[in-house]
């Protein structure tokens, strides 16, 4: 007990470390931790206690970097910026910070219970669903992750087209046979997915916090005061408030999705309802609208990775692979029936939400003193454990050889705004779309196959999806 | 950003020129004999007082890692390998550098494998649904004899043709999926290590619907004998045959099939060295107590099953090559190759050279 204690402390207080730290977010923060996935083989479930906490913890204090420095914690708070941090320049950053913890705690707690009290229904239902169901599924994730949220629909091709490439590298699945390997060894077990996520995202963001100038920190006066003021915002709209969380909480149930729209949309729907009010100068409103939807965002987030292994987001992939370190495959739906691992999520990711809040409180003086230290100490100390999780396959210049490709990648598809996401979500299902399309021809006939009612409805879902946003946004190459 | 470079630099340099005991696995981190081999550098690095590490080296049927080992890791004296049941496939493959008469065993696990089905499946009559994956060429030559019954001389040819009515062979699926498509009724049978027996299926897991059908049993070093595995204690695959259909199995399949698991048995889990390296007395001994430190050995029977160690050099470790070989005869090695190509359209060779 004292030993799971210990863990969602340390969790919270790393994940809060990481997440105040410029465009280092959750994924960066689970990386950094992926060289001690061994530990926890003796007690896998201490594991997910603590990956948890570094989720909830990290989806608050992202938010802080991008209320007090105007550069986004993370992607997935990019939106708390266009309130916050004009809040800040006006003085008000405590109270920011106050609508903030207020917001970001209620949401976590309140759809984090949500999420965890459906689980064990989740399970029941994908008794119903089999291989064919899984295979229309997953492509509907790849023309939601593709299609549906990108601006672009040419880039979104692109970034398919190599998530596809990058994930049937290794073995053909029925035969075993190598593909695509370019008679290099080392590939035939596939691109493994650590230093896709290190290369695409960690040394991507890491490499763009550098074009950053060093932030100008607010000083905070009579900071209870305007904290208690951020508390009693939230409560008089606490409608607004909520209504951010629902929208975090169905992007992030969206499988391929839970990226980085759920904040921007509930933004979106804060500045529709109050038409009247002037937005992006430091408007309260605005920033309660959105701050919660990363939090609730990340909670729904880990149903369908749980359920059926899809990461809605590039978190929840690193998440699937730490956890397979220790011996938990996720998207096993038997796991809902664990009841040791359901409380092991809600007790992780409920006490990093709560834990987060008070350590925010307390610390915020220490918190914008960190923020205050030279980025290249943070992006170096990242980098050295980043690449020494990599070094956790074969420890050999073969592992930094494909980080190294993968870093080139991630900076230049940042730079020109191709879907990194899209990527790495269809890399991941990739080879399973290919294995489950053809597992449902050597299980079923084609007749089975057009009489199951649910696969035609997600196909004809996928392809209608599919041609409205083409015929939406066009096909322009820039 | 010059520091910035150095010290990562520096990091690598650093990280490449530690020497510690590694050992290898072939495969990627979170798959079975992983999560083993993790478990097994825990408690030897605290017997040793030394770090073990496990480097793994996936790839098509286990080459990468064990070429890798072959060819450059083994003239470190500091450098294992670990094998697994899987690896008995890499005897009939193209690009296979390695030889286990090259290496000495420090150690190795004892297992058995577990195949369940559903209570309603008719043997004699029903499709077999299988979700199948590498490693798995005894379970298929077994299912095909159970299903098929007793053939004249056993004929690879006649026993080929009734796996091709008989059996549905998907390959492809994790073990979760494969679990998920036994569960919801999309295959009739599944096939688990013993631990993953006990915790899906034993008792009132198991269900109305599911049962343990049969299972390999486990090889006797000693009497050089296939026996019942005690924690399974009524079920081998020669009595379900004959409770079945009345006979003993016998002919070509039956000795394929005693020879694919025969080199899967010597090969689950192993840990080897090559031969002469000077830290093998070193690695045996501290693999012996290891064995008796409570914490590690819960961690190892919660993982695998409560399974016997052999250690190298002794009485029983001692010719395990001879093991490997004594059921290798030219016709079985020439049916093994048909049998792979034909039932599982995978890529085998004969190999003059393993007769020899």
């Amino acid at each position: 007990m004292i030993e799971y204690l210990l863990w969602i402390f340390i969790g919270s207080l790393y994940g809060m470390l990481i997440g105040i730290i410029p465009v280092a977010g959750v994924t960066t923060a689970l990386l950094t931790v992926f060289s001690m996935g061994d530990y926890f083989l003796s007690d896998p479930y201490l594991g997910v206690v603590f990956l948890t906490s570094i989720i909830a913890s990290c989806a608050s204090a992202d938010s802080y970097t991008s209320i007090l420095t105007g550069i986004p914690g993370a992607n997935t708070t990019a939106a708390s910026i266009i309130d916050g941090y004009p809040m800040s320049k006006k003085g008000e950053a405590g109270r920011a910070i106050g609508i903030s913890i207020f917001d970001s705690t209620v949401n976590g707690v309140l759809y984090g219970l949500l999420a965890f009290a459906l689980l064990p229904y989740y399970g029941k239902v994908i008794l119903y669903l089999g291989i064919p169901e899984f295979a229309a599924f997953m492509i509907l994730s790849i023309i939601c992750v593709g299609f549906v949220i990108s601006k672009n629909i040419f880039k979104s091709l692109i970034a398919i087209s190599l998530g596809l490439f990058f994930g049937m590298i290794g073995q053909e699945p029925s035969t075993g046979t190598p593909r695509l390997t370019f008679g290099w060894d080392y590939l035939e077990a596939g691109i493994q997915i650590i230093p896709i996520i290190s290369g695409l995202f960690g040394f991507a963001e890491l490499y763009d916090g550098f074009k950053h100038k060093k932030p100008n920190l607010p000083v905070i006066q009579n900071y209870k005061e305007q904290v208690l003021q951020g508390f009693s915002d939230c409560i008089r709209n606490y409608k607004d408030m909520l209504r951010g969380g629902l929208i975090g909480f169905a992007t992030g149930l969206l499988p391929g999705v839970g990226g980085a729209i759920g904040d921007f949309l509930a933004y979106g729907s804060t500045t529709a309802k109050y038409k009247k009010e002037t937005f992006g100068n430091g408007n309260p409103k605005g920033l309660l609208g959105c701050e919660g939807a990363n939090n609730a965002q990340k909670v729904s987030s880990m149903i369908p990775t749980v359920l059926f292994g899809i990461p809605a987001a590039p978190f929840a992939a690193i998440m699937m692979a730490i956890c397979m370190y220790f011996g938990i495959e996720l998207g096993t739906p038997s796991l809902l029936d664990n009841q040791q691992f359901t409380n092991s999520l809600l007790i992780g990711y409920l006490s990093g939400t709560i834990l987060v809040a008070i350590f925010s409180l307390l610390l915020m003086k220490q918190i914008i003193k960190l923020l205050s230290a030279p980025y290249w100490i943070y992006a170096l100390v990242i980098s050295l454990v980043i690449i020494y999780a990599n070094l956790e396959y074969t420890g050999t210049w073969r592992d930094i050889a494909i980080l190294f490709a993968f870093s080139i990648i991630g900076v230049v598809f940042k730079k020109y705004e191709i879907s990194r996401p899209a990527v790495l979500i269809t890399y991941v299902i990739a080879e399973r779309v290919e294995s489950y399309t053809k597992q449902s021809l050597q299980l079923y006939s084609v007749e089975e196959l057009i009489s199951r009612p649910l696969v035609i409805i997600i196909l004809v879902i996928a392809i209608g999806l599919f041609i409205k946003s083409f015929k939406h946004k066009g096909f322009s190459y820039t | 950003m010059k520091k910035f470079i150095l010290a990562i630099l520096f990091t690598l340099f650093a990280n490449v020129a530690i020497a510690q005991y590694t050992l290898i696995v072939p495969q990627g981190p979170g798959q079975g004999t992983s999560v083993w081999a993790e478990i097994v550098a825990k408690g030897l690095t605290k017997v040793l007082k030394e770090p073990v590490t496990v480097r793994h080296f996936p790839g098509a049927r286990d080459l990468p890692g064990f070429n890798e080992f072959h060819n450059k890791l083994r003239f470190d004296n500091k450098t294992l390998m670990v094998s697994h049941g899987g690896n008995a496939v890499s005897y009939l493959l193209d690009n296979v550098d390695y030889n286990y008469a090259d290496y000495d065993l420090v150690g190795l696990m004892n297992l058995n494998i577990v195949i369940g089905k559903h209570k309603s499946l008719s043997v004699k009559t029903d499709k077999i649904k299988v979700a199948a994956a590498a490693g798995y060429e005894p379970d298929g030559a077994a299912m095909a004899m159970l299903a098929c019954g007793p053939m004249e001389n056993g004929s690879i040819d006649l026993y080929l043709k009734c796996f091709k009515e008989r059996i549905i062979w998907v390959n492809g699926l994790n073990g979760g999926e494969r679990r998920l498509g036994f569960l919801r009724g999309e295959f009739n049978t599944t096939r688990e290590s013993p631990s993953a027996w006990f915790k899906f299926y034993e008792g009132e897991k198991a269900g109305k619907h599911n049962e343990l059908w049969f299972t390999h049993g486990v090889y006797n070093l000693s009497t050089k004998q296939q026996n019942y595995d005690p924690n399974f204690p009524n079920f081998l695959f020669e009595a379900e045959f004959e409770r079945l259909w009345g006979v003993k199995p016998s002919g070509e399949l039956y000795e394929v099939y005693t020879l694919t698991r025969r080199w899967r048995d010597v090969l689950q889990k192993a840990i080897w060295v090559n031969k002469g390296n000077p830290n093998t007395a070193v690695l045996r001994d501290a693999l012996s107590k290891m064995l008796t430190d409570p914490e590690i050995a819960e961690l190892v029977e919660k993982d695998t099953g409560k399974y016997q160690w052999i250690v190298g050099g002794s009485p029983e470790g001692n010719n395990v090559f001879g093991d490997l070989q004594t059921l290798v005869k030219r016709n079985t090695l020439n049916n093994a190759v048909k049998w792979n190509r034909e039932a599982y359209n995978f890529p085998s060779i004969f190999k003059e050279q393993l007769v020899q």
